[in-house]
């Protein structure tokens, strides 16, 4: 069992078939791609909204402290 | 009993954070292999040539299309018995992923169906059956955020998610109840089935890149959910503070 295809442009043809078979891998991939960068951005986010929080809150206490 | 001990939102949340690695290098690898294997090497059907290649995604998605809408219903029913607040973050992960899943199916079928059916739709039961599991998916995760109070909106995502189940055997049995242009199923668990070896081999490859593709995603989303709702806890902030320390 070996290759089907000879050449880059019969890869891209795919006896006449390639316009359907690459538009369907390519939009699937789009969308995996999506699911893996969405949730890891919204942690990220998350996480830097949280450190962000508590730099303000030890700030605000070390200026208290000051105010003393 | 280790089942019970994964629903601790922090412990799924430090392994998760060792597992999704390598479940990343895992299903990448298997996805590009089983790709490679299904679109440049099997050979193409005697009677669709290479538009049939198109299986090597349709059929993955579709089943963890279904599969993951089990999974998504039997957290919201666990949520609902045990009242485990990490089901409810699964279901509403499930959710999102499931919904892509189908939409992929659903994508995949339309443009296979232009060059072997002649169209890219029909109302026929099997394709009309998938379109109603979207809706469904798109139903819970508008069910979930349609509440102010957010556990009100979980268990009713969780009851809708339930009710929804009745779908799955309806689709899954659809081609054979009624004359559908769909052609039967590829793979039977029960009998042979209807696809040569060299055909079969790749798509089985494909499936389990897909299942673990689907893990990957269930971890990525549920982090940031327990993130988000456990923002206020003492090991989140102990996590945040040993970050900011790494960072200076």
């Amino acid at each position: 069992m070996g290759m089907q295809f000879s050449t880059f442009y019969e890869i891209i043809d795919m006896g006449g078939h390639g316009v359907f078979v690459w538009t369907a891998v390519s939009v699937s991939l789009l969308i995996f791609l999506t699911l893996i960068v969405l949730p890891v951005a919204e942690h990220s986010r998350i996480l830097k909204n949280i450190e962000l929080t508590m730099e303000f809150e030890a700030q605000s206490l070390r200026n208290v402290d000051a105010e003393k | 009993m280790w089942l019970y001990r994964l629903s601790s939102p922090k412990l799924f949340y430090h392994i998760s954070g060792r597992v999704i690695p390598w479940l990343f290098l895992a299903s990448i690898t298997i996805l590009v292999i089983g790709l490679f294997w299904g679109l440049l090497i099997a050979p193409p059907d005697a009677r669709q040539g290479d538009s049939f290649r198109i299986i090597y995604i349709h059929v993955p998605s579709s089943f963890l299309a279904l599969a993951g809408y089990y999974f998504m219903a039997g957290a919201g029913a666990v949520g609902l018995v045990w009242r485990t607040k990490i089901s409810f973050w699964f279901m509403k992960s499930a959710a999102s992923i499931g919904a892509s899943m189908t939409f992929i199916a659903l994508f995949t079928g339309a443009i296979w169906g232009r060059p072997s059916w002649g169209t890219y739709w029909v109302w026929d039961a099997r394709v009309t059956s998938m379109l109603i599991l979207l809706f469904l998916y798109l139903g819970v995760m508008a069910m979930i955020r349609a509440f102010d109070n957010k556990e009100l909106g979980q268990k009713n995502g969780a009851i809708l998610a339930l009710i929804g189940t009745v779908n799955v055997p309806i689709i899954y049995k659809s081609v054979d109840w009624w004359h559908t242009l769909h052609q039967p199923a590829t793979l039977k668990l029960t009998s042979d089935s209807s696809i040569h070896i060299d055909m079969l081999q790749p798509l089985l490859v494909m499936i389990v890149g897909f299942y673990l593709f689907y893990a990957l995603t269930i971890c990525l989303f549920l982090r940031a959910e327990i993130l988000q709702h456990e923002q206020a806890t003492s090991w989140v902030k102990d996590l945040c503070v040993r970050r900011l320390r790494k960072s200076g």
